[in-house]
């Protein structure tokens, strides 16, 4: 078990700089990302465009609905947030450098996923709006049909190293990444990844066909706060792809989080490029489609590097 | 100096678009100084686009006290304005400019819109307990103001509450003044009724062929703009939509490459919203016959398109995927007869939202009963695509309103 | 010990973050707001019930057989770390416990259980 180096009031720092910078470079390539993919004369300035959107939208006043459930309403985003950075606890930045790389960071990581789905679920609940219900809803059902997908790769990564700490992912791929004799696994993650952001094609609870559901009867300060926990929450799942198929921190000449940061930023534009390319997935189509094309896919997955490991 | 650096936008503007307006939601998509956001809570600028439909007012007056204070009312092109509401009025060509200084003149707080509608509750909140609690009971009775929803045996057996909703005419993601009112249980959609607006624009007297085939093009682009919008593409839609205000052939093409990939909108669209061949023959609605492969075409009669090669209608499938690729298939071709029409003028156009023989109600009724067919127990999601993918004339370009077609 | 403070705090933080975004623009609740601003946004009608229900949720089926992967799940923790060990047993017994639980999706899946309706 590679125990925490750091020290706790060190760790909330790095921890809240990571998650903060992280929200910044997914917001800003997404604008960039989306100015391209728009066809915009001038793709890099979308950057400092939806900067000014995300000030102005700051500065507008939030509103309530009648008969909300207002305490719930303001512990969604702060709990997405929350369960965002005990996800980065658990993630290796560096070898040796952890804000808490337990024993059992697989499972702290499907916690995650699972506590996700109720901020989300209670972001849209809370509301006392029906089209806000029905994001709420629907998340809570494409949530539950990728949970098993993200399960069944981590346990796949888990095998070669023989332990459920991020850490010993990590080490393990010092010969070979996962990405390369674990092929299935980054695809299937990648859908994990967009599912509990609910980003682009997977934006189901946030979609435009409700009016941007859970998100319709937020604006201002809550909703800012909304979507930075999403991108807070995407770059954390970028962090872990790399760490989980990409050898992490692992590689020559420069320090190990230089190489993380450099490996989270192309998967997080992978998730963005993505995001902006693919169609919202309709609800029932996911559902069955995970159940029964992913999942009996991630159980192949499973069986061959069960038989790889063991040759 | 937060105010001078963030005074050159995007502003948050919501449409509310009425007929003939969707010609500013095409600009404003495609502009850079303006944000179109999908709620009007998120908004500070309300724009009204387009005529505003004598029973959709009062809605209009609701979403306008929606947007929180301090907010700006903006109207484009907009007869029918409810008398509350005092927009700044715009041309099109300075609409950006207008809300701009709308926006900074809101910011610094020397702008606002007062509340049109009274402030009381029309729904008394309290019931008779000392605690505002009692009344008539919690099963159909109103505690707090509202009352609870009631059960209703849905399609599976399982007797579960349903919501009545109305999703009202200047919602996003549905077409212009479309009211989607609905028996809600789950998000299935248990009973549905549609209606589209029974008035919209109308093209009269003598027109150029030139001109009808570019408002065909413009119109088809600009219902692939929202529907790739609400199919959870909006850079794709800020693309489509910036085609959409000035069509070329090279353009469509290479939208259709763009959107027509397997990993691409069809996602979203595959399957969703099926149409028998039966019932769209004889609905009026003249491109949704061809997009199943019936020729209904006014211009195969009109001696004006002579010697102007029409393409046959092939059947696309039902779904919305083959409704869109109809709208590219015939703003192509509507894009090669406006170049070949020259001077040829036209008394009986093919409008492009359906043919000019039926008449505003009589189509908006067939329109109205084709949708509700298309959309009764169908998840929410795939409603409102559908619907989506069934725009009305509503939905058109603001000149064609105005009958600005010159003869 | 320590890392359970740690947790703890990054937590805390997280929690303090939002709370902070939220009122430091000093805008999160407007002034004076109306009865008709509190109106869930439907369009422009007024709601005629809560939106709170009995919600019919369409896919309970699906939920069932999830609760039996996610039991399956438990016994996969431990099963991971031990793997290696034990060798190709390990392997075939897994196998097997999906297998029979892959039944449970098939069943569903014939019955609409995966469906919407």
């Amino acid at each position: 078990m590679t125990p925490a180096t750091l020290h706790p009031l060190l760790a909330v720092v790095v921890g809240g700089l990571v998650l903060a910078g992280g929200a910044v470079v997914v917001g800003a390539l997404d604008a960039v990302v989306g100015a391209a993919v728009a066809g915009d004369p001038r793709p890099a300035t979308a950057g400092v465009r939806a900067w000014r959107r995300v000030v102005l939208a700051w500065r507008r006043p939030g509103t309530v609905t009648e008969r909300p459930d207002l305490v719930l309403w303001v512990v969604a985003p702060a709990a997405y947030v929350g369960v965002a950075a005990l996800a980065l606890a658990v993630l290796p930045l560096g070898d040796g450098i952890a804000i808490a790389d337990v024993r059992t960071g697989i499972v702290v990581f499907g916690a995650v996923e699972v506590l996700a789905m109720v901020a989300v679920f209670l972001h849209g609940w809370a509301a006392n709006s029906a089209l806000a219900l029905v994001g709420a809803y629907r998340f809570v059902a494409e949530s539950l049909s990728f949970l098993l997908l993200s399960m069944f790769v981590l346990i796949a990564a888990a095998l070669p190293a023989e332990s459920m700490a991020f850490g010993e992912i990590v080490a393990s791929q010092q010969g070979l990444w996962n990405v390369v004799r674990q092929p299935l696994g980054l695809p299937l993650f990648t859908v994990v990844a967009l599912g509990t952001t609910f980003w682009g094609p997977l934006n189901l609870p946030d979609g435009a066909d409700i009016a941007t559901g859970t998100s319709l009867e937020v604006g201002g300060p809550a909703y800012i706060a909304w979507q930075v926990a999403r991108r807070a929450m995407l770059a954390v799942y970028a962090i872990a792809t790399s760490v989980v198929f990409l050898g992490g921190h692992l590689g020559p000449v420069l320090p190990g989080p230089v190489w993380l940061a450099l490996k989270s930023v192309v998967v997080a534009s992978g998730f963005v490029w993505l995001g902006h390319r693919v169609g919202r997935v309709p609800m029932d189509r996911f559902v069955r489609v995970a159940w029964t094309v992913l999942l009996p896919l991630s159980f192949l997955h499973l069986a061959v590097t069960g038989a790889v490991v063991l040759l | 100096m937060a105010v001078t650096w963030t005074s050159a936008g995007p502003v948050p503007v919501f449409v509310a678009t009425g007929a003939g307006g969707a010609a500013v939601r095409h600009a404003l998509r495609a502009a850079d100084e303006v944000d179109l956001v999908r709620s009007p809570r998120r908004a500070c600028v309300l724009l009204v686009a387009g005529d505003v439909p004598t029973g959709d007012r009062s809605p209009l007056l609701q979403v306008h006290d929606q947007v929180p204070r301090p907010r700006g009312v903006v109207a484009v092109g907009a007869r029918g304005m409810p008398a509350e509401l005092a927009p700044i009025t715009s041309s099109l060509g300075g609409l950006v400019a207008t809300i701009l200084e709308v926006g900074s003149q809101i910011l610094v707080g020397e702008h606002d819109s007062d509340d049109v509608l009274p402030a009381t509750n029309p729904v008394e909140w309290r019931g008779v307990g000392p605690n505002g609690q009692g009344g008539e009971g919690m099963m159909g009775g109103v505690p707090y103001g509202r009352a609870m929803a009631m059960t209703a045996e849905g399609s599976d057996g399982l007797t579960l509450d349903r919501l009545y909703l109305t999703l009202g005419p200047w919602l996003p993601g549905l077409p212009s003044g479309c009211r989607l009112e609905v028996g809600l249980q789950g998000d299935v959609l248990e009973e549905a009724s549609v209606a589209y607006p029974t008035t919209g624009p109308t093209l009269a007297g003598q027109v150029r062929v030139a001109s009808v085939e570019q408002l065909r093009a413009r119109t088809l682009l600009g219902w692939l703009a929202d529907l790739t919008d609400t199919a959870g593409l909006p850079a794709l839609a800020r693309r489509v939509s910036r085609l959409a205000l000035d069509p070329t052939p090279e353009g469509v093409d290479a939208v259709r490459r763009r959107l027509d990939r397997r990993w691409g909108l069809p996602v979203a669209t595959d399957g969703v919203g099926h149409l028998e061949r039966d019932d769209v023959t004889g609905c009026g609605l003249g491109w949704l016959a061809r997009s199943r492969g019936v020729d209904e075409d006014a211009r195969r009669d009109d001696r004006a398109y002579d010697g102007l090669e029409l393409a046959a209608p092939t059947d696309r499938g039902g779904d919305v995927t083959g409704r869109w690729r109809t709208w590219l298939d015939e703003a192509a071709e509507a894009l090669r007869l406006a170049e070949a029409a020259e001077d040829r003028t036209t008394d009986r156009p093919e409008l492009p939202w359906g043919s000019a023989a039926v008449t505003v109600e009589d189509r908006a009724v067939a329109h109205a009963a084709l949708a509700t067919r298309a959309v009764s127990g169908a998840e929410l999601g795939r409603a409102v695509l559908t619907l989506a993918s069934l725009p009305s004339a509503c939905d058109a370009d603001v000149a064609a309103s105005r009958a600005e077609v010159p003869a | 010990m320590t890392t359970l403070i740690t947790i703890f705090l990054v937590l805390g933080l997280s929690v303090l973050f939002t709370a902070g975004l939220r009122t430091a623009s000093g805008t999160d609740l407007a002034d004076h707001i109306t009865n008709p601003q509190q109106r869930p946004v439907l369009g422009g009608s007024d709601p005629k019930t809560h939106a709170w229900q009995r919600f019919h949720v369409r896919y309970y089926t699906m939920t069932l057989v999830f609760v039996a992967f996610e039991m399956e799940m438990m016994f996969m923790y431990p099963w991971a770390i031990v793997y290696r060990a034990l060798g190709i047993k390990a392997l075939v017994e897994m196998g097997v416990f999906l297998v029979i639980l892959s039944l449970g999706i098939l069943y569903a899946w014939r019955e609409g259980g995966l469906g919407w309706q």
